[in-house]
């Protein structure tokens, strides 16, 4: 017998320390995936966020670097412009991309920056305890909204994906999930299109990846799929909004 | 001839796997890895398509598919 | 080949950091620092560099620090306002031990304040960089010739000792025009070899894991590295104490009142000095070259039995500078201050009257 699907080697030795059921996991593991299919294990850099994945570094086998909270948009912007040969990606979650560094991510977006941004959409803040994000849905019940989130107090859902495509500079665009093996199939080739947008013809990707938070969301990770299927995605539908 | 192992180092026994398997061959084991997660395990091996479902959709890639 | 020009003080600033190497830039516009960035908007495109004008000063400082991730000799200026934007990153820097260069243009008070130069920012960009209580170098200069000079070496300094380094200048120097000898175009190091810096993994060299904690070590777990780690750093900027004190001395010869100033406002006092002596009155300047390291030594090492009285200047009220030479000046030495502030001028007649008081 032969392994027809076996661990990609850009993935560290060590285990994550993602929760169990908690699709960052499934994030990380296709960049890296998508790394050796693209022959760039050795070249790609990571940025890792604050926020769950602060330790990104230690599960790949990526030169990583990180910044303040909300800022990678910014010191990607440097390192980039100061090694544009050097592919990049800009791992953040929806608090760093879409409320803190809201301003650092749309001028990024809006200039063009030669980087690839994959934002983890799990709908609230995971490692401080689930508090409510910017992309969490009306009525949903937070450590911050404990009687569900009103939108006339918190503001409404923030959609980054549909923000960020109506610049003119992104080259490509796309919202995608990570619930299902078909929806993680096409997260994957939207990561690698993103990649050798980047790689062949420069310029600005972005590929929001809807996520989920088991843990916060107080829900068995084997429900999570369902949730989101049924009520996130509804809020956020998933497929390409440019390139 | 096909099957999955599942490395107890990486599994943290979410059970996302067990679903999405057509067959419903994967379960909760009954044995604990070092982070105290009761990994998951496949049972009845010989009805494996090695389909691959369960491996794409473990976050942890703890699964290795073999045909 | 080097070249004597006349030069307003930010741009002869910034052309001394293009010939030192500094290939990336990023800058908010901010009064009185604006003309750098306008100056580096077109002139770093000329040498092959990157400028790029932010959205924030808060971009702008994770900018140049993305650039240090990439090996590049990186710069950004700004004045108070945008230096409190930066306080985050520049924590975030000393952390990462992230070599870079800060040009802080000061100007008056706080909030929005004045535009017009002032020594306000001492206490903010030489006690602490942003929380967490970590340290930068800090170079003073007080003629636009110096500013020059100390720029031409930042990196090479920040590199060494892998940290942030600051410039402080203000208003007043950085619009004033004076002759100045800007040096020759240098090569910067290849810095890819670092470990903080994030590339291409050639020859198959195992990966970089850059935090701006150290969390990482054989310390067992990431408080105790953390511990051990600052601790070094500690070591370091101790260190510096005793290798990197840079200070003036002017006119000292048979002194029995000494001036301490720094930057703008030492540079009026010189004139003081030069009126008192011409009056017979035997007066000194001592100024800080570097306001971190601070020259604790040299001002404990000030003599009683020489020295009948200490008259400190500064630009800002309320004092700072003054708390800190009277921390170490002998406590039997008899001391006063002098301070303009709201972005108001010390002059030099005033000094002279407060030298005068004291005898």
């Amino acid at each position: 017998m032969e392994s027809v699907y076996q661990r990609s080697k850009a993935l560290s030795a060590a285990s994550t320390s993602f929760c169990p059921g908690c699709m960052h996991s499934t994030a990380v593991k296709l960049i890296c995936e998508v790394s050796e299919e693209l022959g760039i294990q050795d070249d790609l850099v990571i940025m890792a966020p604050i926020g769950c994945a602060v330790y990104l570094g230690v599960f790949v086998q990526f030169d990583s670097f990180g910044a303040p909270h909300g800022r990678p948009a910014a010191t990607g912007t440097g390192f980039k412009r100061s090694n544009p040969d050097v592919p990049l990606i800009l791992y953040q979650g929806d608090g760093d991309c879409a409320s803190i560094g809201i301003a650092e991510t749309l001028h990024a977006a809006n200039r063009g920056e030669g980087f690839t941004v994959i934002m983890i959409n799990n709908q609230v803040y995971g490692m401080t305890g689930g508090q409510a994000a910017p992309t969490t849905l009306p009525g949903q019940k937070t450590t911050t909204s404990q009687y569900g989130k009103i939108t006339e107090d918190m503001g409404d859902v923030i959609k980054l994906a549909e923000i960020i495509a109506s610049f003119n500079a992104p080259k490509y665009v796309t919202r995608q999930s990570l619930h299902t093996p078909k929806n993680i199939l096409a997260a994957k080739k939207a990561i690698k299109k993103a990649l050798e947008i980047q790689i062949n013809e420069g310029g600005y990707s972005y590929v929001e990846l809807m996520s989920s938070c088991p843990t916060n969301w107080k829900m068995d990770p084997k429900d999570t799929p369902k949730y989101m299927e049924e009520v996130v995605l509804k809020e956020f539908p998933v497929g390409d909004l440019k390139g | 001839m096909a099957k999955v192992v599942i490395d107890p180092v990486y599994c943290k026994g979410c059970g996302l796997c067990f679903a999405v398997c057509p067959k419903g061959l994967l379960k909760t084991g009954d044995k604990v890895n070092a982070k105290g997660y009761a990994y998951a395990m496949q049972e009845n091996e010989e009805q494996c398509t090695a389909c691959k479902l369960c491996a794409i959709m473990c976050p942890d890639a703890a699964i290795t598919v073999y045909k | 080949m080097s070249e004597k020009v006349v030069k307003k003080g930010n741009e002869a600033l910034c052309e001394a950091a293009l010939r030192a190497g500094c290939r990336f830039f990023a800058g908010y516009p901010i009064t009185p620092q604006t003309t750098a960035t306008e100056y580096l908007s077109w002139r770093m495109k000329e040498v092959g560099g990157v400028f790029v004008q932010a959205e924030s000063e808060l971009a702008a400082i994770n900018m140049i620090a993305g650039s240090a991730h990439a090996g590049c000799r990186s710069m950004t200026a700004t004045s108070g306002p945008g230096l409190s934007l930066m306080t985050e990153t520049l924590s975030v820097m000393a952390g990462t031990r992230l070599p870079t260069v800060i040009v802080d243009i000061q100007r008056a008070g706080a909030g929005i304040g004045g535009i017009q130069g002032a020594q306000g920012d001492f206490y903010m960009v030489t006690k602490t960089l942003g929380h967490g209580g970590l340290q930068g170098l800090v170079y003073a200069p007080d003629t636009i010739q110096e500013s020059v000079d100390i720029i031409y070496e930042a990196w090479d300094i920040a590199e060494k000792y892998r940290t942030p380094v600051f410039i402080m200048t203000d208003g007043t120097m950085g619009q004033m025009m004076e002759a100045v000898e800007i040096p020759d175009f240098k090569d910067a190091p290849d810095l890819s070899d670092q470990p903080y810096v994030a590339g291409k993994r050639k020859d198959g060299r195992a990966k970089r894991l850059i935090t701006d904690s150290p969390w990482f070590g054989s310390k067992g777990n990431a408080n105790d590295n953390m511990e051990y780690f600052y601790a070094e750093y500690e070591k370091m900027y101790e260190s510096w104490e005793e290798n990197e004190v840079r200070y003036e001395e002017y006119m000292i010869d048979e002194a029995e009142y000494l001036i301490i100033a720094w930057g703008t406002s030492a540079r009026v006092a010189k004139t003081s000095v030069k009126h008192l002596r011409n009056q017979g009155i035997k007066v000194g300047l001592l100024r800080p070259i570097t306001l971190a390291p601070f020259p604790k030594k040299q001002i404990a090492a000030i003599d009683k039995n020489k020295i009948k009285a200490v008259l400190t200047v500064e630009m800002t009220i309320p004092s700072q500078f003054h708390h800190e030479v009277t921390r170490y000046l002998d406590k039997d030495i008899k001391v006063d201050t002098y301070r303009r502030g709201g972005g108001n001028m010390v002059l030099d007649e005033e000094i002279e009257e407060a030298v005068k008081k004291l005898m």
